[in-house]
């Protein structure tokens, strides 16, 4: 069996967003919270507000986006942020198996 | 028929017994009050509000006097009660007309979340509704009467009306509250603007009540569509200037003002980013009233 | 004559018929009585929510948009709570509202309420203490007296506050204070907890929500939310009798756990206020059970006013001295003499004290 992580949005439909230029909003209906968020991360929930998205394929739309730094770990930011909007109830992140 | 239109001996006894009731905006408001300092200020302001019958369904039960037969001459006090509930501590006596209104504010903001509630001034020309939310000291009030003694329309000084099923502003339009400088900023400004007496003391200092114009009452049930969002900030001897706010931030920036967001959950973030969109943001900073209000009305035009 | 409120309540058809002066006093006195949100949902079952005059028909949408809202973080703190007592291996047992919600009882609608209440088991108190306090609650009663109160004499500790989120929990090890008269074996209660699957946590069986409901109202000495306790056990009675055998398990229950008398009270009220549908048998058979009621006239003419909302259109003259007897009853149910009077007078002199300010 394969694994693969993928990333959505929640699916009881309670995050919901609104994207201006390079940042986005975002409404937790279940904490109450709002969240402005720019960058890297705004980019996840562009992605992720039209349709789950393997972190793989994510990785690669992220770097194809952004200039990167020489020394600059994309790869652990984007998980550092995953991470972080998970914690917060904004997104999922689960590992789906296929024979 | 307009409470000028009823013999003043006439209005006191409503005061005093069954109730005054009038049409403020949307809301039918019923107050008691034995309190000359109240009947006083409803006579110079609230002229040219529609009485209510005496059959129609009140929104907000209002009364306004001392806690107690001691408290009416012993260190005297007032407070403000909605139906039996009473949100606030007691004040000095000598500010029940500044507890009516601050309290009446407390009763829409609280009981009318068919509207995103925003603590924000909002006044409409030529079909375009300004809004201006902000915080004590940041001069929307101040602003928001020096336009209407310039002929714009008043659609509330204080509590911008929302509403949740078509984004449309809905007036409530009320005498604005001014305070310290301000009013007599004002009376420089416009000479004829009827201003209530000046209530001394308060935590806000001292509060003065401009009497809304004829107009924008008859108008209070015709709703406008907004235009222009814009955070004023009065700093004495600065430029004027207006600069443009992204939009993103302008939505964070009115989530801060709103009253009721939290209660509307989600309906209040879509009403809230719908009122972003549809409107042009701004942050203004200024310190001369002309100017400004030069600027604002080439932007309505 | 009987408030508009308690008439609508039990016949919501007759709301078709109310003009503006008694769509007026019906907001009112539901208001007054935090249901105005349940009279929404009432009348939404009854099919004529798109009947209801404007005006009044805002001021219910307005509560009810507040229940939503509510109901939404209620069940974020549920799961925040079930979570600190996971952490400690110790179940989390529901009580009153928050119960209702997990179990989806109607008696859940539109109903707003300040604190959740859990019950514990009293040796596992301290560690339930430490563990909310660890995870950002606060003890709100900084007053001595009040701690030793609700530590050495009542049946949970002082009110909890959460900084951030400024909700509020209430720790229970029982129902009912230790010092009362007729306090119930809390591990009976515990005995007889049920689970609830869906949210992975444990709500008291159905005939003990009701006795605990029952137990809180009657035992109560603020009648503040009378009229909305009242609705909650109409609810819970009429959802819960359409399971056969539940009136007998009911009095049953009531048996073991030496609360007759509220549940006596509580089925003879809900049945006069709001016309609930109980058996005859059984309210005489609660009636036998009822060991120590007095004199029956007398705790009508007390509850059938203390019960209604406390509304000017609902209070007569007698109101204000029948919740002054109910609040004076309340505190002799709940400690003993020599308690209770030096308690009562503190609570008095800091009323007045309070209201002055």
């Amino acid at each position: 069996m394969i694994g693969e992580i993928s990333i959505e949005l929640p699916m009881d439909g309670k995050i919901s967003c609104r994207f201006y230029l390079d940042e986005c909003v975002i409404y937790n209906q279940f904490s109450a919270e709002t969240h402005l968020i720019g960058g890297v991360g705004a980019e996840i929930f562009n992605v992720i507000s039209k349709k789950s998205i393997t972190r793989n394929q994510l990785l690669n739309y992220i770097r194809n986006i952004f200039i990167v730094e020489m020394d600059c770990d994309l790869e652990t930011h984007m998980d550092n942020l995953l991470q972080e909007y998970q914690d917060l109830g904004l997104l999922v992140v689960s590992m789906n198996y296929s024979a | 028929m307009k409470l000028a239109e009823l013999p003043k001996n006439l209005i006191i006894s409503h005061l005093k017994h069954g109730g005054l009731k009038l049409k403020i905006g949307a809301f039918n408001v019923c107050i008691y009050s034995p309190i000359d300092t109240v009947s006083e200020h409803l006579l110079v302001l609230y002229g040219d509000y529609d009485i209510v019958s005496d059959n129609d369904f009140i929104d907000f039960h209002t009364v306004v006097k001392s806690p107690s037969i001691i408290r009416r001459y012993f260190r005297p006090q007032v407070n403000f009660s909605f139906d039996g509930y009473f949100p606030f501590k007691p004040l000095p006596y000598t500010q029940a007309s500044a507890m009516f209104e601050w309290g009446l504010n407390w009763c829409i903001a609280n009981h009318s979340h068919q509207y995103l509630v925003i603590h924000a001034a909002v006044v409409e020309r030529n079909g375009k509704a300004f809004i201006f939310p902000g915080n004590p000291g940041s001069g929307k009030s101040t602003l928001c009467a020096a336009l209407v003694c310039n002929g714009w329309r008043l659609l509330s000084d204080e509590l911008t009306l929302v509403s949740v099923v078509d984004g449309l502003v809905y007036p409530a339009p009320r005498p604005i509250s001014l305070k310290n400088k301000s009013i007599e900023v004002i009376r420089a400004l416009s000479p004829d603007a009827v201003i209530g007496s000046v209530v001394n003391n308060t935590a806000k200092g001292a509060i003065g009540h401009v009497r809304p114009p004829t107009e924008s009452v008859k108008l209070a049930s015709v709703p406008a569509m907004p235009a222009k969002l814009i955070f004023p900030k009065f700093l004495d001897g600065s430029k004027t200037i207006l600069a443009t706010l992204s939009k993103s931030r302008a939505l964070l920036k009115l989530v801060e003002n709103c009253f009721n967001y939290n209660i509307l959950g989600v309906n209040g973030f879509n009403c809230v980013s719908d009122l972003v969109n549809d409107s042009d943001c701004f942050n203004l900073e200024y310190s001369s009233l002309n100017e400004t209000l030069l600027l604002l009305t080439d932007l309505s035009d | 004559m009987k408030p508009l409120l308690s008439t609508i309540f039990t016949n919501p058809q007759l709301a078709l018929e109310l003009d503006s002066n008694q769509w007026d006093y019906l907001i009112r006195q539901a208001r007054n009585g935090n249901v105005l949100a349940r009279l929404g949902y009432i009348l939404e079952e009854a099919r004529l929510f798109g009947q209801i005059p404007i005006k009044p028909f805002l001021h219910i949408r307005s509560a009810q948009i507040y229940f939503e809202r509510f109901y939404i973080s209620l069940q974020r703190e549920i799961v925040i709570i079930n979570g600190v007592l996971k952490s400690i291996n110790v179940p989390l047992v529901l009580l009153k509202g928050s119960a209702y919600v997990v179990q989806n009882d109607t008696a859940a609608k539109g109903r707003i309420f300040s604190d959740v209440d859990i019950l514990v088991p009293e040796e596992k108190l301290y560690e339930v203490e430490i563990a909310l306090l660890k995870e950002g609650w606060f003890c709100n009663t900084l007053d001595p007296y009040d701690n030793k109160y609700y530590r050495k004499w009542m049946h949970e500790i002082p009110p909890l506050r959460h900084l951030k989120r400024q909700t509020s929990i209430d720790v229970h090890h029982n129902i009912l204070p230790k010092i009362a008269r007729f306090c119930p074996d809390a591990k009976q209660l515990m005995a007889n907890i049920v689970k609830n699957r869906e949210h992975d946590l444990w709500v008291l069986s159905r005939e003990d929500r009701v006795l605990h409901s029952a137990i809180h109202l009657f035992h109560e000495g603020d009648f503040k939310y009378g009229f909305r306790d009242l609705s909650d056990l109409d609810l819970l009675l009429k959802e819960f009798s359409q399971q056969e055998g539940f009136w007998e398990k009911l009095l049953q229950r009531a048996k073991v756990l030496r609360q007759g008398m509220p549940l006596y009270y509580a089925l003879r009220y809900t049945h006069l206020i709001l016309k609930t549908p109980i058996p005859n048998k059984i309210l005489q058979l609660s009636a036998s059970q009822a060991c120590n009621k007095l004199n029956i006239r007398l705790m009508d003419s007390l509850f059938l006013r203390a019960l209604l909302p406390d509304h000017k259109s609902c209070n007569d003259r007698w109101t204000g001295l029948a919740r002054w007897v109910l609040f004076v009853r309340s505190h002799w149910l709940k400690m003993p003499l020599y308690l209770m009077i030096p308690h009562l007078f503190r609570k008095t002199f800091k009323r007045m004290f309070s209201k002055d300010q």
